[in-house]
């Protein structure tokens, strides 16, 4: 999964339009096409895998 | 009330012209770089027209018919909008403007805030229903444009332009923009380019994949379209131009303030950074009641026995995309 780094605002059409941070709710389509405009403010994060006990 | 001041007691003299906002002018207005349809007072009837021909052997007998006449109406129905601003002139009473007021304690008046001020802000309201009418979009299409399944062919929403959406704040009609990515209930037939993040090393070929997107009808029409371009393309294109080694790869003649790419002049509007629609101007089509409805701003008191007076503005406004499918749109 995709996620813009904390900290980070990105403005991909520039700041007349609104900013995207770690809050902003994007589908993962559009985190990729941040990511290719913006690789150094996107990092990857693994899902925890999540164990059943009995 | 809408009157914010930060002034001085007037003591001495007053620098005479009064420092106004820089602001763009309304060309997509004062050039004509659209069409206007005015008159359209609800609704108006685009009909778009194509037909297929069919060439069959001569027969001598009975022909069978062939190939097909389309015909295809839009409603579009202009939304009706205004801006309204309160404020009260007696609070100008210690500033400069007391200079430009009539003597008695009844004038409050200044001539010269109705002149700098009251003007300033009308052509902002010019630029704001400009602005908005390229890249306006409703909180509908914001999320229809969200719900689609993006993909990377013409026949799907692209992810750059579930970006494009998300990143604009709703307004209360859509823009061109918006128009050519969702259009009808439904993803619009524009022709899209996949870009990136224009910069003045890359602008050239950036350019070059908006215009080898654009159909080749397009430039063999008698009516040559214009690439509609960011305000920061022209510095863009500058500094480009100052880098290239051989020669200005776009032509610009800077005392004409007109900029080309390969024979297309570009045309320079408030849209966003990173984003380029090339299109027959016709194709771009802003619905109105009436086109002078934008400059005429109505300044009274707010009631006859009250001396705060209000600023009102009222018109209707819509974005119609014609031929959607020879527009190219290029969202970075």
């Amino acid at each position: 999964m995709l996620k813009i780094k904390d900290d980070v605002v990105i403005y991909p059409y520039g700041k007349a339009c609104n900013g995207f941070d770690n809050k902003s709710e994007l589908s993962q389509e559009i985190l990729e096409h941040l990511q290719s405009r913006f690789p150094d403010d996107i990092e990857e994060i693994k899902e925890a895998k999540q164990s059943i006990k009995k | 009330m809408g009157l914010s001041l930060t002034i001085s007691d007037i003591r001495g003299k007053a620098y005479e012209p009064i420092l106004e906002e820089l602001l763009f002018e309304n060309k997509t207005i004062s050039e004509a770089l659209v069409s206007f349809e005015g008159d359209v007072k609800n609704e108006s009837i685009f009909t778009e027209n194509t037909n297929a021909v069919s060439m069959q052997a001569f027969a001598s007998g009975a022909p069978t018919s062939g190939g097909t006449f389309t015909l295809v109406d839009t409603i579009v129905t202009p939304t009706k909008v205004m801006f309204y601003n309160e404020f009260d002139p007696n609070a100008l009473r210690p500033s400069r403007f007391k200079r430009s007021m009539r003597p008695g304690a009844w004038e409050i008046a200044s001539t010269e805030f109705e002149r700098v001020v009251l003007a300033t802000y009308g052509k902002e309201v010019s630029l704001d229903a400009e602005s908005k009418w390229w890249t306006g979009i409703t909180s509908a299409t914001k999320t229809a444009i969200a719900a689609l399944t993006p993909g990377t062919g013409q026949t799907a929403v692209g992810a750059a332009e579930q970006t494009w959406a998300a990143a604009q704040t709703a307004t209360l009609f859509d823009g061109v923009v918006a128009k050519m990515i969702y259009n009808n209930g439904a993803l619009g037939t524009r022709v899209k380019v996949a870009g990136t993040t224009i910069s003045s090393t890359n602008i050239n070929a950036e350019y070059a994949k908006a215009y080898a997107a654009l159909p080749a009808v397009v430039l063999a029409q008698t009516q040559k379209p214009f690439i509609y371009a960011p305000y920061s393309h022209k510095q863009l294109i500058n500094i480009f131009n100052v880098s290239a080694t051989y020669r200005d790869l776009f032509a610009v003649d800077i005392n004409a303030d007109k900029y080309f790419y390969n024979g297309i002049e570009i045309k320079f509007v408030p849209l966003p950074e990173n984003t380029m629609i090339v299109a027959l101007p016709s194709n771009l089509i802003w619905a109105t009641d009436l086109v002078s409805d934008l400059n005429k701003m109505e300044i009274n008191k707010i009631a006859n026995n009250r001396e705060d007076m209000f600023v009102k503005h009222i018109f209707t406004i819509a974005a119609h995309v014609a031929r959607q499918s020879t527009n190219v749109l290029y969202l970075g």
